[in-house]
């Protein structure tokens, strides 16, 4: 009798054992796809960013790079969703081909980051606020301007881009109602000459701050405003780091641990919002802006960096609401 | 660099064995490197090309993807074939893949509910006459004003490419939401059907097959592909022969824009449903480098078209499988393109390197038979 007893002891232990060491493979596997490619110091990178935090707590993860090659968009969706529990899309070009692969995989949970494509059960979409960001560092470049000018490059003339451009004016404008904003736009994400081109006909044109709102191509707003002693603003992760002297601030977008929150969140409750949007905004803390750290030349001053603060509160309460394209 | 260009057109260089076996020899070196490049970082080479011929052919899907990849790459390299044929190096290929697209993208998108069988052949007129024409205009160039196709061609793929770029974003632009930029989407009628389910392979690779066939006919088995021939080896031999080089020529350069507009109309009609400023991401310059390689030959084109989309494919699926980098696949690549660049002045070198000791030996031993000396 005591015998049985011991043996059905250990085994309901060696049960409790195994079911434990179940949950600790229960973490989810993560797959990040991008449409571009990685080393652009900004939009994929902080995506891939995001992956790095979760590997940290055991997640196993990968990147995958389409390297703007559209006809691997649809197939790496699919490969990723073959090994993986997770598969995180990056940019919006992942529309279409998410509308064609995602009802056939109904096993999958899709995260698209930076379009909102809402109606399928397995999507769960993440817009971010771009325009209140924006806003901000708008503020802060025409508080900064001498000339009254002040410019930005974008990417492309589209929705996304153009919700940082919205902002971006409101902002100056409530800064200085007589601020003039011009703005480029390259066609492309992932050419630095074709941004510091663009950079320089801003700067001959008046304007002593630039605001980059083009993934690597924004990299040679950086280099022109460098070769003119000019300023510039970085975006989507702090990348003061890369020009201290000219860089002012940043305005970031935090993909990568807004990547985070939704896959941690599914981890802690079994909770996936599929179909539905998440506009991450300044209230849940992804928006902000970064002046580097206290190794950096700062060449905002700490009374604007205290109005900035006040803005931030006035936009998270809704005391200013701020443009959107969307 | 143009001694350099020229040097790379077809002339009296032929597909022969010799050439074959330095290929294959290039290939392994190049797979062998590859293989050294795993060991360093890491990696079980054995492992690391199981999973690359695995990704490629291992599932109906996978398979599916590579033959795709070779139909695009066999039919930019036979576009760029055809045109060298008769002497012209066409580097335009990559614009009139895009105006092909474009002029395909806007039959499908403007003529909605009528039949198939009647829109999908107009679309093929439409992407034929976009390529064929915007082919033909370096053509006359160069027929008439002796102006180098090389540089022409280079600089209309800019023209083409932000043409496109401008109706996609501007006069032609979609009111789909999520959409950043592109042309409406074609009919849904009009979609080539998939051979395998959620692969890229579409019914493109049956058209892609006929006209790979046709072009192996023209450039091999006709008449006109002889005389394309004899204008591409020597123009001035083939005009006192009486052949109307310079209609040749202009031919040859309108069948090979063809080609790459109805390139242009697969990725729209087999994939992406609509033009997209995306549409092709350098594929003619990859179709390039493979008919380089194969010297032009058709079927060379297509074999070595799998090879390379293999390469491709599997690439991606050794990333993710054993985690080496799929970069390594462009270096294996490059190694191979740069051996087979290399490749006819190594091949004189030892020539050269035997023909002189067999004449030392000739020289030194005179009671070597002629014969023998000189085998």
């Amino acid at each position: 009798m005591k015998k049985t007893m011991s043996l059905l002891l250990a085994f309901s232990l060696a049960l409790a054992l195994m079911s434990f060491a179940g949950a600790e493979e229960a973490l989810p596997s993560v797959a990040v796809v991008v449409a571009g490619g990685l080393g652009d110091r900004s939009f994929y990178d902080s995506a891939s960013g995001g992956l790095e935090l979760l590997k940290a707590e055991g997640v196993k993860g990968t990147v995958i790079e389409c390297k703007n090659d559209a006809s691997l968009f649809e197939q790496s969706l699919i490969a990723a969703a073959e090994s993986f529990d997770f598969v995180v899309a990056v940019g919006w070009e992942f529309w279409e081909p998410l509308e064609t692969v995602a009802p056939e995989l109904p096993d999958t949970k899709f995260i698209f980051v930076d379009n909102e494509l809402t109606g399928i059960d397995n999507i769960y979409a993440i817009t971010y606020a771009e325009n209140e960001g924006s806003f901000l560092v708008g503020y802060i470049a025409a508080k900064l301007s001498e000339t009254g000018v002040i410019g930005a490059v974008g990417g492309e003339d589209n929705t996304t881009i153009n919700n940082f451009m919205v902002g971006y004016k409101q902002g100056a404008a409530y800064a200085n109602p007589d601020i003039r904003v011009e703005i480029s736009y390259t066609a492309d994400y992932e050419d630095p000459a074709k941004g510091k081109e663009h950079a320089l006909a801003l700067y001959d044109k008046g304007a002593d701050v630039i605001f980059q709102v083009a993934g690597k191509t924004g990299e040679g707003v950086f280099e022109a405003a460098k070769e003119k002693g000019k300023y510039a603003i970085g975006v989507d992760s702090d990348q003061k780091y890369i020009a201290p002297d000219v860089i002012v601030c940043s305005m970031i977008k935090e993909v990568g641990l807004s990547v985070y929150d939704a896959v941690t969140r599914y981890v802690e409750d079994g909770s996936f919002p599929g179909g539905t949007v998440w506009n991450a905004n300044m209230k849940s803390g992804l928006i902000s802006v970064g002046f580097g750290d206290e190794t950096m030349p700062q060449q905002v001053s700490q009374a604007l960096i205290a109005e900035v603060k006040a803005l931030t509160e006035m936009i998270v309460s809704g005391e200013i609401v701020v443009e959107t394209t969307r | 660099m143009m001694r350099l260009l020229r040097s790379l057109l077809p002339g009296r260089r032929k597909l022969g064995f010799a050439y074959l076996f330095s290929l294959a020899i290039s290939v392994a070196l190049a797979l062998l490197l590859g293989a050294l490049m795993m060991r360093l970082t890491g990696y079980s080479p054995v492992e690391g090309y199981a999973a690359l011929v695995k990704g490629a052919f291992g599932t109906r899907r996978a398979l599916g993807n590579t033959l795709a990849k070779a139909v695009t790459l066999s039919m930019t390299g036979l576009a760029m074939a055809v045109a060298a044929q008769a002497g012209i190096f066409n580097v335009g290929g990559e614009g009139q893949l895009f105006l092909g697209g474009m002029a395909a993208a806007i039959v499908g998108s403007q003529l909605t509910g009528w039949p198939a069988a009647v829109a999908v052949p107009l679309a093929f007129v439409a992407a034929i006459t976009a390529g064929g024409l915007y082919a033909l205009l370096p053509g006359v160039l160069k027929v008439r004003l002796k102006v180098n196709e090389v540089i022409t061609t280079i600089m209309l793929n800019s023209v083409a490419i932000y043409l496109c770029a401008y109706l996609a974003n501007g006069p032609l632009r979609t009111a789909d939401k999520g959409i950043a930029a592109g042309t409406n989407a074609i009919d849904p009628a009009y979609v080539f059907p998939r051979l395998i389910p959620l692969s890229n392979l579409t019914a493109s690779a049956v058209y892609a097959a006929v006209l790979a066939l046709l072009c192996w006919y023209v450039m091999k088995r006709s008449t006109i592909g002889y005389e394309m021939k004899l204008t591409g080896q020597n123009p001035r031999f083939a005009r006192y022969m009486g052949m109307k080089t310079d209609r040749l020529i202009l031919w040859s350069m309108a069948a090979s824009g063809a080609l790459c507009g109805i390139v242009g109309l697969f990725e729209v009609y087999g994939l992406h449903r609509r033009f997209i400023p995306s549409l092709s991401n350098e594929f003619y310059f990859d179709g390039m480098l493979v008919a380089m390689i194969m010297r032009y030959d058709p079927v060379g084109i297509v074999l070595m078209s799998v090879f390379f989309a293999m390469l491709k494919i599997g690439g991606t699926a050794m990333e993710l499988g054993v985690g080496i980098s799929s970069e390594l696949i462009l270096i294996v690549q490059s190694i191979i393109i740069f051996f087979m660049a290399a490749q006819s002045g190594l091949a004189r070198i030892v020539r050269e390197r035997r023909g002189r000791r067999a004449a030392r030996r000739r020289i030194e031993g005179k009671n070597v038979p002629q014969g023998e000396a000189t085998s």
